[in-house]
């Protein structure tokens, strides 16, 4: 026999030999034990109390903050001061002559013209009209994404077959789409969701896919070997691996899709932020212009926040929940 | 060792395991041979014995493990459990991997209740995973995560999930290799105490020849003729003792003395 390999096996075959030596570390190994099982881990010595249910297991994703931003408050506080700051600035240039009214109108002049546009009802008509495009062409993108992603990142035939064409038209600028959309679809309602849902596709799909194909081997191995197969490994191994990917995901489908809705709204409508901005550009009133990108970022957060309420519920259902 | 672990309903009886001539290729990174890691592997594992395979690193132990459990086949030969052939994933055999393998996102708890047979009702599995983490000493830790505990603890919690399963064929790709030396003795005490409860047949990769000696029927000695040829059974040692054994038995230390000499190991 070589000794050349079994070189390397020496030092932990020795460990036998020397176990009468180690006797005082197995001691300290054992405190360190006691010291554990007092509730002394990490996990439990970050109170995160006002979050966690009485009699719950650690929270899933105990992300330890430094001391004073542990307060979601304080948080929410300190997340206003730019805010805050930036219309205190906007208010200054607009009223100390740097930029004329038309340039930049006064901030209270953008209250007055959304108070306007209320009262005319318009508001809710674009506001209402922009948020129903996101939504239904973000759920059906998004939903086609997360379908066609599964299925080319489970199975090796399926990506062979599916994964050139898909890249091939991923590589189409999607604004290329909008003449052969007004062809095929008519410039209607359909064809601005339409590209809303080519926008949210791709994130998706493209993130999904890749979660899927990189899960860790090991885990699938291992959970195969005690049984799971199909359905049941899927919902138990790689749903839960890859949901912080989705969710990514959709979080920046989310975002592509008010980018592609104002696009569309841009290129021809009657309706809805995208009209508000190319309209308000058309008769010089930059104060409803101000307003639709105040509005397009209010919606913006909001809808994003809304995805932040669902990614709460899926890490309930699927990582901590359920007994099996 | 107080707690044994209870019988499940489900208890079914131990199988024998048969290595027929067994040959392992891998596809070699460069060129066009192939990688031969095991040659001409033959021997039996009667029902309910307890079987350590010995080698030095790389030889090729966790192949021939996964090759019962079917992860990964026998490229010449075959493996057999009782009179079938290993062909897929064998329902039969139950892995505790070299590594831990715990889902990051389950609690330990929840961990090893994978491990459990396949329509255990809720309330048996309960009870069996909680009587597990009793006896591996992971009651306390239960409902942490796989980041939050050592990993020794992580081992422990792998080593309670393939005892849940109850098989007909355990198989632990070294299962104590990350404990500290009072711990690994009590959980080689554990595996007795099981194994006593519910003689199934036991096939472990370990690097400590003392432990395969304590606890072993036989101890398979795996090792290569040339440093990148394939390896296959050096010799096959049968410590004839009852269990439970001292470390200090003599026969014991003459085997020791011969197998670490047979690793390579002067002394
Ligand atoms: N999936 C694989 N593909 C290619 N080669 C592999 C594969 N699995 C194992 N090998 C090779 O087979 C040989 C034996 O590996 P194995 O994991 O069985 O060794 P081992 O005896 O368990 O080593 P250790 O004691 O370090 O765990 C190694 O040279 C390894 O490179
Ligand atoms: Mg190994």
């Amino acid at each position: 026999m070589s000794t050349h390999d079994t070189s390397s096996a020496a030092p932990r075959s020795s460990d036998g030999a020397s176990r009468e030596a180690a006797g005082v570390t197995a001691v300290a190994t054992l405190s360190d034990d006691a010291v554990k099982r007092s509730g002394a881990s990490p996990a439990a010595a970050a109170p995160d109390d006002a979050a966690r249910e009485p009699g719950s297991p650690a929270p899933a994703n105990s992300r330890t903050r430094p001391g004073a931003l542990r307060k979601s408050w304080a948080v929410g506080l300190i997340g206003l001061i730019l805010p805050v700051l930036l219309v205190l600035v906007w208010h200054t240039f607009s009223t100390n002559g740097t930029f004329s009214p038309v340039q930049l109108p006064r901030p209270s002049a953008v209250l007055a013209a959304g108070w306007e546009l209320l009262q005319s009802g318009d508001l809710w008509l674009h506001v209402g009209i922009s948020t129903q495009r996101v939504i239904v062409g973000f759920l059906i993108g998004s939903g086609l994404g997360l379908l066609l992603g599964a299925l080319l990142g489970l199975s090796p035939w399926a990506r062979a077959i599916g994964s050139p064409t898909i890249g091939a038209l991923r590589a189409v600028p999607s604004l290329a789409w909008v003449p052969l959309l007004l062809l095929w679809v008519g410039i209607g309602e359909n064809s601005k969701v339409t590209l809303v849902a080519i926008g949210a596709f791709f994130p998706v799909y493209t993130t999904v896919s890749a979660a899927l194909r990189h899960v860790d081997r090991h885990l699938i191995e291992a959970a195969r070997s005690f049984g799971l197969r199909g359905v049941k490994l899927f919902t138990t191994v790689q749903l839960p691996a890859v949901l912080p990917s989705v969710i990514s995901g959709l979080r920046l489908a989310l975002a592509q899709a008010w980018l592609f809705l104002v696009a569309a709204e841009l290129l021809g409508s009657s309706m809805g932020l995208g009209f508000l901005l190319t309209d308000s550009q058309n008769n010089g009133r930059t104060d409803r212009l101000l307003l639709a990108i105040v509005l397009l970022a209010v919606l913006g957060k909001l809808t994003d926040a809304l995805l932040g309420v669902f990614e709460r519920w899926t890490q309930r259902r699927w990582s901590v929940a359920g007994t099996r | 060792m107080s707690h044994i672990l209870t019988r499940p309903e489900s208890a079914v009886d131990a199988a024998a395991v048969t290595f027929d001539r067994v040959g392992k290729s891998f596809p070699a990174h460069h060129g066009a041979h192939v990688h031969e890691v095991l040659r001409d592997v033959t021997f039996t594992v009667r029902p309910g014995e307890i079987v350590s395979v010995l080698g030095p690193s790389g030889c090729g132990k966790s192949t021939l493990l996964r090759a019962v459990a079917g992860l990964g086949t026998a490229s010449e030969g075959e493996v057999r459990i009782d009179d079938s052939v290993v062909r897929e994933i064998d329902p039969r055999c139950a892995v505790g991997f070299q590594e831990p393998r715990l889902l990051p996102w389950r609690s330990v708890a929840r961990n090893v209740a994978l491990g459990l047979p396949h329509g255990t009702p809720a309330r048996e599995g309960k009870q069996r995973v909680a009587q597990l983490l009793e006896l591996v000493g992971l009651s306390h830790h239960a409902n942490h995560r796989p980041a939050e505990i050592s990993g020794g603890m992580a081992q422990r919690a792998s080593l309670a999930r393939a005892l849940a399963r109850n098989p007909r064929v355990l198989l632990l790709d070294e299962p104590f290799g990350a404990l500290d030396a009072l711990t690994r003795i009590r959980m080689q005490d554990l595996l007795l105490d099981v194994h006593r409860a519910d003689p199934t047949t036991v096939l472990m990769v370990t690097h400590d020849v003392e432990e395969a000696l304590v606890l072993s029927d036989h101890v398979v000695v795996l090792a290569r003729e040339t440093a990148t040829g394939p390896a296959t059974i050096a010799e096959i040692i049968s410590p004839e003792l009852a269990r439970p054994r001292s470390r200090e038995d003599s026969e014991i230390t003459a085997l020791r003395a011969h197998l670490l000499a047979l690793l390579g190991v002067e002394r």
